[in-house]
């Protein structure tokens, strides 16, 4: 058993393990969930060093790394193929960091301790089994697993609304991948592996070209194609106007929830696009770049300005996820070597600085039972740690230099400028509403007259600063040296930029 | 005089012969016991139909036309059997909870089988259609089976009117294929109608009267009327009986009327294929959304039922309209594997519905509330089977409802999967209403039952791991299964 295996299905066999214990002892419950995401987390860093930067992947089967193949369903050729490349080993890392972290966050949580906990670590099987996965069947499968534990820990852990919430979720992300479903199937009558001349699942089979045929060749199955990917991946990142489900999810789900739906769940979308539909249907990615970047610009000063007109502060954080999400977008749309890099960097930063944001949101709704920006004030006198590593996360999130999120921004506007100046130009003014919405909410929440409710709040405590002192630490760090993350990725999203971006058919 | 090679025609029908021989053999036990009767039967019929399974398997080797080519054994034939087989018994086991003292029920289940297992090679339109009765008249006694409950008086009156109704469609129906082929063998009938396509409104009304009677039986959209309060009345055991193998037993005819139903080719574009996809985008639709608004499980899992007639109809609409062969072999594939992840999804279903009913005093959905707290198994057994039944993965339904798209794309009928989509995600919203009342609502306090205490051991135990595991395991590792009826058909 190859390391990706042990990765997904660790968790698993955890949940197994945490719904078995007696229900008496939460706090079992509780260790054996973060002894097992953190045994992932270890697997997951232990690969770090042996993973080689060089190695492009995208396509080209033996440059992937860590790769297990196994046959599954010899009649319909799905194989158990699963490996890394530069796009996928962040994404990797990013959700075994996030789980671990997240287990703490959870520790507060008593209803039905063992449910929550098996639920948890089968959604990380699933997220971790998406992220690996070379076989388009496969890749579905494990898309739907997340599914399933992701409608119960919002509807049964949330908030007032996560019944409603819960539902939303749900059918919209259905929608979504049934529509993906109908994809993979067009693909596979119509996609042959080389070698054999059977139909396959294979993805990286269905990224060569030659290998096309049947009705892939008319160029109208073709759009028809990309679009139905297009609105299974843009349900999942969420791109305007298919983005009502996501404000109410986040406020409804538990903290925890929210940092994994906001911090990995929205990557899978743009995962998608960059390792399916991108180098799938290359020819109309770039008939449709404009499009996509077009949708990316909306996205950013779109949920800059639903951002700024809320009054819950974690509805704040859901919509400037839409927004920064919109960044990724617009970068990846360009196709150019930058422009993909930053995508990526982007979806690994926005990972943790939302998940530091979801993270202080849940310490202040802990202490005071509601969200309300205007309800607080003057929580500097009372919570100065709390007031210092909420800054971090607010200036990482508006971009300042020296914090990570401020190399992904600028490598995202950088990439696409030279192709799309008008959009870029114009998202660009999303960031100075970033900065606005941001620093008011500061304002509002720390400055001014302490609301007297409030005086005798503590401090954030050690278990909340376990959870966000990682994330600021690499927060700093790759917002000075990116190099560790960027690294990874480099050579693969280069490849990838000119595997989508030249025309004709690349061998 | 005895006709030539009679002697080998009964052995080719064996398991109608011991079938029927076991029931006399049944019939008479159920005279010498009275306190456990219900348990001899379970235990006796179980082994018959094992044995009949057992036997029908043997029977591989022996492909052919029988019976003055009345009945034909080939691999589907061979399929049908097992299922029917394995299906009853589920079900014979099924109503032992709530019938320990009568012996009627099985006894009227297991005739039934002796139905679908003349139907599964019925080659020959009289065959087909007194097989198809055969199967009929045991439902309907037992759908009527609470004679002091009037609901279930109810049911049967309108199970056997609306019945009637049809058979009498069908018959006519049928009577035109005589007319305009003056043969009752079925691949004579299509050889005929091919070669001589002339007649072919006249052979539409023929073909559009005997779907409409097979279309009773599984209950498709427009005659399923009945189903819904027929589901509801009849005591819940039986209703997931109805639900599975008289349906299947439908699609079985169904199945053997196709080559008549490819002949079809009239000048003005009406085709087998238009009128069978239709038939499943309405009854998939109208199923679907009729699911929506009801707050009887049973009745919700009835509407279910109509849809997946539905989604299953989708496979018999390629195979109706499209002559390649590759194809019509892997749509076949689809289909019989969807009805074995249906069997046992639904059987499951219905499994825990009946359970509730018994401990909780009910079947409405108020009963479900809560049940996540009270009795966490049972709800979590029933959460399995209907995000199976929804085609979520990694459960057996999802590979059935992927079986049945690959079919649908590779025959590039895309309009009607993009109709199959939509409903999906509509079944989910009622399927969901049911979980979310289990875990998401608090008990309500008036209904709750504290510790009905749900065991492993007990028969219901028993029969839901016997449902559960298949669900399960059918949805990871389904390769060996399809292999199987893979070389059943090809």
């Amino acid at each position: 058993m190859g390391p990706l295996t042990l990765l997904t299905f660790i968790p698993a066999v955890g949940a197994v393990v945490v719904a078995l214990l007696p229900k008496e002892r939460p706090n079992w419950v509780r260790w054996t969930s973060l002894a097992t995401t953190a045994i992932v987390l270890a697997i997951a860093l232990s690969l770090y060093p042996q993973f080689d930067t060089g190695k492009v992947g995208i396509n080209d089967a033996a440059s992937f790394q860590f790769v297990e193949n196994a046959s599954w369903i010899p009649a319909y050729n799905i194989n158990y193929s699963v490996g890394v490349d530069g796009l996928s080993f962040p994404m990797v890392l990013l959700t075994a960091l996030l789980c671990f972290l997240c287990i703490p966050a959870s520790w507060k949580i008593d209803k039905f301790v063992r449910g929550y906990h098996a639920m948890f670590l089968l959604l990380e099987t699933g997220m971790i089994g998406t992220f690996v996965s070379l076989d388009f069947f496969l890749f579905y499968v494990f898309w739907e697993i997340m599914l399933l534990p992701m409608y119960f820990l919002i509807g049964i852990w949330g908030g007032p609304r996560r019944v409603y919430a819960a539902i939303k979720f749900f059918l919209y992300t259905l929608v979504g991948s049934v529509l993906m479903l109908i994809v993979m199937l067009v693909l596979y009558f119509n996609v042959r592996d080389p070698a054999t001349g059977q139909h396959t699942f294979n993805m990286l089979h269905m990224m060569g070209q030659m290998n096309h045929g049947g009705i892939l060749d008319l160029n109208f199955v073709r759009i028809l194609m990309f679009f139905g990917l297009y609105i299974g991946f843009a349900i999942k990142v969420p791109v305007f106007p298919f983005h009502t489900w996501l404000p109410d999810a986040h406020v409804e789900a538990p903290t925890a929830i929210s940092v994994i739906l906001a911090g990995v769940l929205l990557k899978m979308g743009t995962y998608g696009f960059l390792r399916i539909s991108f180098p799938i249907l290359p020819d109309m990615t770039r008939n449709f770049a404009g499009f996509l970047a077009f949708m990316g610009m909306v996205n950013i000063i779109y949920g800059a300005f639903c951002a700024m007109a809320q009054t819950d502060l974690k509805k704040l954080v859901a919509y400037s996820s839409i927004s920064h999400m919109g960044y990724v977008m617009l970068a990846m749309s360009a196709l150019t070597p930058a422009g993909m890099n930053g995508a990526v960097l982007q979806m690994f930063n926005h990972g943790t600085i939302t998940a530091m944001l979801f993270l202080l949101v849940g310490v202040i709704y802990d202490r005071a039972h509601h969200r309300e920006i205007a309800g607080f004030g003057g929580l500097a006198n009372v919570m100065p740690k709390y007031l210092g590593i909420t800054a971090l996360a607010f200036f990482a999130s508006l971009g300042l230099p020296g914090l990570s999120g401020f190399i992904s921004e600028m490598l995202c506007f950088l990439g696409a400028f030279p192709v799309w100046r008008t959009f870029t130009i114009i998202s660009i003014g999303g960031i100075i509403i970033t900065a606005a919405y941001l620093l008011w909410t500061l304002q509002r929440m720390f400055f001014g007259a302490t609301n007297p409710k409030y005086e005798s709040l503590p401090d954030i405590n050690g278990r909340e600063l376990f959870t966000l002192i990682p994330l600021a630490v690499i927060v700093i760090v790759l917002g000075i040296w990116p190099q560790p993350v960027l690294g990874l990725m480099n050579s693969s999203m280069t490849y990838l930029s000119h595997l989508v971006s030249q025309v004709g058919v690349i061998p | 005089m005895i006709p030539a090679g009679l002697e080998l025609d009964l052995v080719a029908c064996l398991p109608e012969l011991i079938l029927t021989a076991g029931l006399l053999v049944l019939l008479i036990l159920s005279l010498l016991f009275r306190e456990r009767r219900g348990q001899v039967m379970a235990i006796g019929g179980s082994l018959l139909l094992l044995a009949a399974a057992i036997v029908s398997l043997s029977g591989d080797e022996r492909v052919g036309a029988y019976l003055f080519g009345s009945v034909v054994q080939d691999g589907v034939t061979l399929f049908f059997r097992v299922f029917f087989c394995c299906g009853t018994i589920l079900c014979l086991w099924l109503l032992l909870p709530s019938f320990r003292k009568d012996a009627e029920p099985f006894l009227l289940m297991i005739s039934g089988v002796l139905g679908m297992f003349l139907l599964a090679g019925a080659n020959d339109l009289v065959t087909l259609f007194v097989a198809l009765e055969l199967v009929s008249i045991p439902s309907y006694v037992l759908a009527g089976y609470r004679r002091l409950d009037v609901r279930s008086g109810e049911a049967a009156l309108k199970y056997i009117l609306y019945g009637a109704l049809s058979s009498g469609l069908m018959i006519y129906g049928m009577a035109f294929l005589y007319g305009l082929t003056s043969t009752t063998m079925l691949p004579e009938i299509a050889a005929k109608l091919s070669t001589a396509p002339n007649q072919q409104s006249m052979l539409l009304i023929a073909l559009i009267l005997v779907l409409a009677g097979i279309g009773y039986k599984i209950a498709m959209v427009p005659f399923h009327f009945w189903c819904p309060d027929v589901y509801e009345g009849s005591p819940t055991a039986v209703t997931a009986f109805l639900s599975v193998l008289p349906k299947a037993a439908g699609l079985a005819a169904l199945y053997r009327m196709i080559p008549v139903f490819q002949t079809l080719d009239t000048s003005y574009g009406v085709s087998a294929l238009l009128i069978v996809s239709i038939a499943s985008a309405v009854t998939m639709t109208f199923g679907n959304l009729g699911a929506i608004w009801q707050t009887s499980l049973k009745r919700l899992l009835a509407y279910s039922s109509i849809a997946h007639a539905g989604y299953i109809l989708m496979g018999f609409a390629v195979l109706a309209g499209i002559g390649e062969v590759d194809l019509y072999w892997q749509t076949s594939e689809a289909i019989f594997f969807y009805l074995v992840t249906y069997l046992f999804m639904n059987l499951g279903a219905f499994l825990i519905v009946d359970w509730v009913e018994r401990h909780k005093g009910g079947e409405g959905i108020e009963r479900f509330r809560g049940l996540g707290r009270t009795d966490p198994i049972p709800a979590i057994l029933l959460a399995v089977f209907l995000f199976s039944l929804t085609g979520i993965p990694p459960l057996a339904g999802f590979i059935g409802k992927f079986l049945l798209f690959a079919a649908l794309v590779k025959a590039k009928m895309f309009a009607l999967a993009v109709i199959a989509i939509a409903n999906t995600v509509v079944s989910l919203y009622y399927y969901v209403r049911v979980i979310r009342a289990m875990f998401l609502d608090d008990p309500a306090p008036e209904i709750v039952v504290p510790g009905s205490g749900f065991r492993w051991g007990s028969v219901v135990g028993i029969l839901s791991l016997a449902t559960v595991i298949p669900t399960l395991i059918l949805g990871v590792w389904w390769g060996p299964l399809f292999e199987w009826i893979h070389l059943r058909t090809w």
